[in-house]
């Protein structure tokens, strides 16, 4: 018997033991009502209640956990608010933007494509933030590689407000509608950190050290 | 580092542990770290009890179901393009790996934390085969390099000192030219940082654990706060999870629904720096990600838990809130336990994996306190789960000879009310005579345990309560 | 008025034969409280030892000597958390098997109380005032409050009814290393448990330490006078019975 039969045998025993009318089948068509309900109306559990404004939630918990947020106005704001962003920072070194977000008119040292893993900073759109956690969250596509997450010691995000939502979960339905599952979808909630020594935070230990989200108003 | 049991050295390990100056140091900073923020960060949440009532539900309901749920769930790993893969034992799970590995042509394997992969003991056997493991979070980092299983489920090197890191990296980083010795935390974090990740661009498979797996995508959530779990999940070649078969959820709902539960009782957080779903390999167009993608869901032993009174224990989801609120685990650390895993869900777990005979003492080193169960998002009952190991170690009369024999007295006569009565008046008039001086006994042969460190109370009174009580009654009444 | 409730006062084996001061003081405020009480002979020990070491045939003769013992008063009440939890919550755990003592266990769990939140929480009575001129610290037992939920009462009575200050500890719901079998098995581990407990009572200007767990309160005097510590530590019905004037337990009494 291979292991998974004999694995999922032994489940179906003890649970047909319990309950001899409990049907014990190996493929997936067979579910019982309760999984296959479960599945299709996926219930939503009780969500953390907040009355503040999402987008004033999102801010005041993103800075909770060391990420810093400059508000502008447009979309025409954005490049300089980040070309502001790395010179008030002195942020040396290279920078790679996501291929999602070509059409601004970049310097030209600015390299668009995935991480080469030598660049000090990235930018990035994300495809949503959540107020509820202080997240922005980024969906691997070909033009939003995740590297560009992880890698650099620089993350700079670029968030339309009409992307904040509130809770996780709306995340979900939102990715349903997109295009299911994506090979990677990244929460990210402050720059890296470890509390592996002593107990004591610190920043940076794998990820960006910084992480700065340019909060666009309008369109 | 491979993880030898020994457990059945529980009291030594104990007596050693406590003697241990830095380790003692180290276990002090539990409190702030853990404790504190972790009842910081559920003060803000005050659906928090219906949240964990919730939890409990959803998980029952995932068991009841565990067979289809896991089905559902390698069905959607194929369908994103995966490979899953069963292993009935720890053993059967390090092979998969190891064969996966050498498929792969890999010499070099970043790892990202696993439980589970330590069950498996993955890095000795992708050693045995001359392929390098590179644990990638850096509390399991440190410990690789001091050779030393992990002391926590979240913070393997709770137990080393900033001295005892600095030592460490200042001996295993010269070869990389980094000659200095480096004295503070953020210089630590920053050298281990810059040898990691060279690691991590030439590694040629990642393997990873996984938090949660919802059978709906075929995805597995993954969350770390150092984002090593990304790394080794996005930069190599190949990326492998290695997961209990416990951890399945059936839709995302239900995964933000354990998330709302986890940080917050593992850290405080509210939400970990790095929450991750993943699933599968690149897809056409990504220009990142691994070109092979497996899963390897593992038994061992789990299906036995499931089919007997510890069920619930598969509830756990490995947070480690009542390791952090354990006193006992407080006093003497992790590795007294012996195995993989240490605390109340240590001393479930351990004797349901490894053996009752060899972890015996494990149960029964608990004050049935109960502070475990109080902060178990998943609502399990530790100390009952404890005392079932119990039950079997008595009905299987494990336990000393002498502990039983004390207790087979005791009941035989506490049964007899008659008898128990003039024993008690008897041992109670000669203890008050031992202690007539000072009120208390200081040394006594039969209960030596007690009064090596503590004085023995006496009552002063040379009879029980209810002699004299019932004396007085007699009195009060015939006059 | 109503007759008086009839109470059966389980005294537990640790009070019966190392601390009668309880015993008598629990009699006494019940009594105050206006309670008929009554000491059945036949109680022994409920059994706790024997199901925690998971002898379940030996706890289940003691649980049906003690269900017996105490049929018929209106209450069941016990100076101990652990006790009365064993007999509320662990009685009918024993017998889930076995529904004509299930039946039992259930009905005589539905009449236990620990004594401390007996007072406060059933009675709801003023207890006549005491005077005691001291600082004191107090020790949660684990047992009543996480399985009887007890954690104001035995404060609000003695605001209500002593001249005592309280001088909280840090971590007062941490175990103090008792544990029953535990402190004898695993002494080492024990050891530093109650020094840590002891060092916390020890940073409060408390000279007095209560609880309402003889175990704990043993475990806790004896190290204490082990190490000569200036504590004097009492079961909190003996503070509001007035009876708490000596040494304390495994004090030197200088009577
Ligand atoms: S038993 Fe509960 S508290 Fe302990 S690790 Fe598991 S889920 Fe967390």
């Amino acid at each position: 018997m291979s292991a998974r039969d004999a694995i999922l045998g032994r489940l179906q025993t003890a649970l047909v033991r319990e309950n001899p009318s409990r049907p014990a089948p190996m493929s997936v068509d067979d579910a019982p009502l309760a999984v296959s309900e479960r599945l299709s109306t996926k219930p939503v559990s009780t969500l953390p209640a907040f009355s503040e404004d999402p987008t004033e939630r999102l801010i005041r918990m993103m800075e909770s956990v060391q990420m810093t947020v400059t508000r502008v106005q447009t979309s025409d704001d954005v490049l300089n608010a980040v070309d502001d962003y790395i010179r008030s920072e002195g942020l040396d070194g290279d920078v790679t933007v996501a291929p999602a977000l070509s059409e601004i008119a970049w310097p030209e040292h600015y390299r668009i494509g995935s991480a080469s893993g030598t660049e000090a900073t990235s930018v990035t759109p994300c495809l949503a933030a959540v107020a509820e956690t202080g997240s922005v969250v980024f969906a691997s596509t070909g033009d939003t590689p995740a590297t560009l997450n992880f890698l650099p010691d620089n993350h700079i995000v670029v968030v339309n407000e009409s992307q904040v939502l509130r809770h996780v979960d709306d995340v979900w339905t939102q990715l349903r509608e997109a295009c299911g599952a994506h090979r990677a979808v990244n929460f990210v909630t402050g720059p890296s950190r470890t509390g592996d020594i002593e107990q004591t935070i610190e920043i940076g230990a794998h990820g960006p050290r910084r992480m700065h989200v340019v909060l666009v108003s309008g369109a | 580092m491979s993880v030898q049991v020994t457990s059945h050295t529980f009291k030594q390990n104990a007596a050693e542990a406590l003697k241990d100056a830095p380790l003692q140091d180290a276990l002090g900073n539990l409190k702030v770290g853990f404790i504190k923020k972790r009842l910081n960060a559920i003060e803000l949440v005050p659906e928090w009890q219906r949240i964990r009532d919730e939890a409990r539900e959803m998980k029952n309901h995932v068991l009841e179901n565990l067979d289809h749920y896991l089905l559902r769930y390698e069905h959607s790993v194929q369908a994103n393009g995966g490979h899953v893969h069963w292993a009935e034992t720890s053993a059967n799970a390090g092979e998969i790996i190891v064969d996966i590995c050498k498929k792969a042509n890999a010499k070099t394997v970043a790892k990202g934390k696993s439980m589970v992969g330590e069950e498996a003991e993955v890095n000795r056997r992708l050693e045995e085969v001359g392929i390098a493991p590179i644990e990638t979070d850096l509390g399991e980092y440190i410990i690789q390099l001091a050779e030393e299983p992990p002391s926590h489920i979240i913070a393997p090197a709770v137990h080393k000192t900033k001295e005892q890191v600095s030592e460490l990296f200042h001996k295993h980083h010269q070869q990389y030219g980094l000659t200095e010795k480096i004295t503070n935390r953020v210089d630590l974090v920053t050298e281990a940082r810059t040898v990691l990740r060279e690691k991590f661009r030439n590694a040629d498979v990642g393997i990873t654990g996984a938090n949660f797996l919802v059978a709906e995508t075929g995805q597995h959530v993954l969350v770390t706060n150092e984002g090593n779990g990304d790394l080794s999940s996005n930069l190599p070649r190949v990326h492998i999870v290695i997961v209990g078969i416990e951890k399945v959820v059936p839709t995302l709902e239900d995964a933000s629904l354990l998330l709302r539960l986890l940080a917050r009782s593992a850290t405080g957080q509210h939400f970990s720096n790095y929450t991750s779903l993943m699933g599968g390999p690149k897809r056409d167009g990504d220009k990142d990600g691994p070109e092979e993608f497996h899963v390897v869901l593992v038994d061992n032993k789990r299906t036995e838990l499931f089919d007997s009174e510890l069920r619930e224990m598969l509830r756990c989801f490995r947070c480690g809130a009542c390791i952090n609120h354990c006193p006992v685990y407080g006093a003497v650390g992790g590795h007294a336990y012996g195995w993989v895993y240490p605390g109340p869900m240590g001393s479930v777990i351990t004797p349901a994996m490894v053996g009752l005979e060899k972890t015996r003492d494990l149960p029964h080193a608990c004050t049935l306190n109960g502070r475990c169960a109080e902060v178990c998002p998943m609502s399990i009952p530790l100390p009952s789960l404890l005392r079932k190991h119990r039950r079997t170690t008595f009905e299987k009369q494990l336990q000393s000879m002498r502990s039983r024999t004390a207790l087979a007295l005791w009941s035989q006569v506490a049964r007899r009310p008659k008898l128990y009565r003039n024993l008690s008046d008897l041992a109670v008039r000669t203890l008050s005579w031992l202690g007539r001086r000072q009120g208390h006994v200081r040394r006594l042969p039969l209960v030596s345990a007690w009064t090596k460190s503590r004085n023995l109370p006496t009552s002063g009174n040379n009879r029980t309560f209810i002699s004299e009580y019932t004396a007085q009654k007699n009195r009060s009444e015939s006059s | 008025m109503d007759k008086r409730p009839t109470v059966g006062l389980f005294v537990t084996c640790l009070v019966d034969t190392q601390r009668p001061n309880i015993g008598f003081a629990a009699v006494q405020l019940l009594e105050q409280a206006g309670c008929e009480v009554v000491v059945p002979t036949q109680q022994t020990c409920c059994g706790q030892p024997a199901w925690n070491s998971g002898d379940d045939a030996s706890s289940r003769v003691l649980a049906q000597q003690t269900i017996t013992a105490f049929e018929g008063f209106d209450y069941v009440v016990l100076p101990s958390g652990s006790c009365a939890g064993t007999l509320v919550k662990h009685y009918p755990e024993m017998f889930a098997d076995d529904p004509t003592w299930l039946a039992k266990a259930g009905d005589l769990a539905g009449r236990t109380h620990e004594l401390l939140s007996f007072l406060c929480d059933v009675l709801q009575v003023e207890l006549s005032p005491v005077v005691f001129n001291e600082t004191a610290t107090y020790h949660d037992s684990c047992s009543g409050l996480r399985e009887l939920g007890i954690k104001e009462q035995p404060r609000h009575l003695l605001a209500n009814t002593t001249t005592l200050t309280l001088d909280e500890m840090e971590d007062t719901d941490t175990c103090c290393g008792f544990g029953g079998t535990f402190c004898v098995k695993y002494p080492d581990i024990s050891e530093r448990m109650v020094d840590d407990k002891l060092s916390l009572a020890s940073q409060t200007g408390a000279r007095v330490l209560l609880g309402g767990d003889l175990g704990c309160l043993m475990n806790l005097a004896g190290r204490a006078s082990r190490l000569g510590l200036p504590l004097r530590v009492f079961h909190t019905a003996e503070v509001l019975a007035g009876m708490a004037d000596g040494a304390g337990i495994a004090g030197k009494e200088s009577k």
